[in-house]
Parts: C-alpha cells; structure tokens; sequence
C-alpha cells in the first residue's frame, strides 16, 4: 500500500465508525420521537386529530 | 464459513458471529455501566482470539471511534458535564495518545520475553501486567464503593463537593468551571491528567472512562451525572488520534472493529434496558464482580501459557 492508501485507510478506520456512531444515534433519536409521539396519543393508536 | 482474515499481513482468521457476540458483551457492560466495555474488549480480543496485541489495541481505538460518538451526542443532548474540561486536558491528551501508541508499536517489535522458560510476547506482557492492575484498583474501588453506597444510601443529587486536586492542587493559571460547580481548578493539573490518560488509550486502548471516572468523581469531587457526561469529547478526539496513528502502522483491522461495534451497537440498548431494571448499588457490584472475573481470566490464561511447557515437559 503506498503512502496516499495508507492515509485513505487510517481516515476510514476513523470516519466510518464515527458515521455508524451517528447513524445509531440518529435511530435512536427517531425510536425516542416515536416513543414520545405514541405515549402523548395516550397509546391507543389514535392520533388526537381523529379524536376531534 | 463466517470466519474471515482480519486484513493482508494480520494474522490467523477469526469468526464473524464470534466476532459481533463479543461486541454484544462489550455494548451490554458499556450500556449497563457507562464505561468499562472497552476494559474487557483488549483483554478478551488477546486471550479468547489470540489476536497480536497492536491490532486488538489498535482495532479496539477504531471501534471506540463509533461509540464514542453516540456517547457524546447522547451526553451533550442531556446537557451534561462541561466539555470545557474536555477541552483544557485535550492537548496533554492528544500528545500522551502519541507516546503510548508509539511505545506499543516498540514493544510489538521487540523480541519475546522469557519468562519460566516460555517465550511470551513482550507486548502481551505489559498488557495483560496493566490490564490486571488497573481492572483490579477498579474492581476493589468499586466493592467498596457498593459496600458503602449499602450502608448509607443517601444520594447527594447533582451537588459537586470539590475534591483535593481542586483544593490541594495549587498550580496556576486556573480556570473556572461554573457549569459544573468548580472554581479555581489548576489548568496544568488538568493537562497532564490528559496526557496520562492519552497514554493509558495510546497503550491498552482504553482506559479513558475508567481511569478518569474515578478522577472526576473523587479527585474533583463532580457528581455521577456531571461526570459520565464529561469526558465523552476527550475520549472521541483521543481515540481517533490513536486509530490514526496505529491504521498508519498497519495495526487496525476495520473488519475487526466494524465487526465488534455492530455488536456492541446493539448490546448497548441491551444494557441500557437492564439498568432501569436494578438499582444502583447492585449495579455497582456486578461491575465489580465483572472486573474482578476478567482480572481472573487474565491471570489464569498467563499462568497457563507459563506452565503450559513445564506439564509438557514432566
């Protein structure tokens, strides 16, 4: 491997757990929006729109 | 079928799924306990895949990259700690990273040491001694914490009581940390704190949460909350420095690391889930407990490796 692929290969060993590490906070951040969504629809499925 | 070579040059092959089940155990004590997964992660990669020591610590600073991350974000979305510490210890830190990969990478090249006749890497050596020290103070620090925390089970909330590096430790410049309840706090004792925490992350590839827990809870007297929430921004910057440096010596497999932090993406949920389920006194003593078992682990896999030529011999 020459030097300029050495580089690629110790930035990527970094950037790509980092974007995994972004990706599962970005998932968990939507799982928490939707958590919170269903609790305030009181979890009956029905959203308070179709209450009204 | 699963196994796969962990890179060209980097030893024997290892198995997939076994591979993702130690990420699962290493996520499940990191989500249960906050710090400790990247403890276990270098001792079990050197003895239950007997992966050569640069690589485990180099592979294990990649995968820390990932969690680091999701620690950070998590911690800074619940407004905690003050990553202006983060900061004042990041440049001792980002040097200390320096010296301790550079020294792995002199030790991984050195000739095996003797020892009862038996030739043992050298690197696997100093690891597993450090390894056994530090996870052993860790593990007596915690019982006696658990025991105490049994005793009196008053929690003193998110008050800081400063400690003796705030009160004892005199050297100026200072700074002050209002967000986190600390005033007059040295600067350069805040530095070189870093630097031997970088060397800690630079050598065993880990060590940053565990070694500087203790220091904000005890040293600096930070409440739990403040102190899990500081540190996340050290740590990130700490271990990509190290990921780089180590990846340019050819010592991390992404293979490896992609591996162990898919796992450990997932056992972190895992854990985070069992933690509501225990209080925090139980939980402090599995943490011990586990230590305790890896120390064990450690030792009775050097001691077999030592008397392994002797039986052979009788």
């Amino acid at each position: 491997m020459n030097d300029l692929g050495k580089w690629i290969y110790a930035v990527a060993c970094v950037l790509i757990p980092v974007c995994w590490g972004l990706l599962m906070v970005w998932l968990l951040n939507h799982f928490d929006g939707m958590q919170s969504r269903s609790d305030e629809n009181g979890d009956t499925g029905i959203s308070k729109e179709g209450r009204t | 079928m699963l196994d796969f070579h962990l890179g060209i040059g980097l030893g024997h092959a290892v198995s997939l799924p076994a591979l993702a089940g130690l990420g699962l155990l290493v996520g499940i004590v990191a989500g249960m306990f906050g710090v400790g997964g990247g403890s276990l992660l270098t001792p079990l990669l050197l003895h239950v895949f007997k992966i050569p020591a640069a690589i485990a610590v180099g592979s294990g600073l990649s995968q820390k990259c990932g969690s680091s991350v999701v620690s950070f974000a998590k911690y800074r979305h619940l407004k905690r700690g003050d990553p202006r510490i983060d900061l004042l210890m990041m440049g001792g830190s980002l040097m200390g990273v320096d010296v301790g990969s550079r020294f792995l990478a002199y030790l991984s090249g050195r000739p095996d040491v003797l020892i009862a006749g038996h030739p043992l890497p050298l690197a696997i050596f100093v690891l597993d001694c450090l390894f056994i020290l530090v996870l052993g103070c860790a593990s007596v620090g915690m019982l006696v914490e658990a025991r105490l925390a049994f005793r009196n089970p008053v929690s003193r909330g998110d008050k800081t009581i400063p400690g003796f590096l705030v009160t004892k430790v005199r050297i100026p410049p200072f700074v002050d940390l209002p967000e986190v309840q600390l005033y007059r706090v040295s600067v350069p004792l805040l530095a070189a704190i870093g630097l031997v925490l970088g060397a800690a992350e630079g050598v065993m590839g880990t060590g940053g949460g565990m070694l500087l827990m203790p220091v904000l809870l005890y040293g600096f007297g930070l409440s739990a909350r403040n102190a899990a929430g500081t540190g996340n921004l050290l740590v990130l910057a700490t271990v990509s420095l190290g990921a780089i440096e180590q990846a340019l010596r050819g010592f991390v497999s992404l293979r490896l690391s992609m591996a162990i932090l898919v796992g450990s993406s997932v056992g972190a949920q895992i854990g985070a889930l069992i933690t509501h389920r225990l209080s925090n006194r139980v939980l402090r003593l599995i943490f011990a407990v586990v230590l305790a078992l890896t120390v064990v682990f450690i030792c009775s896999d050097l001691l077999a490796t030592i008397l392994a030529p002797l039986h052979s011999a009788q």
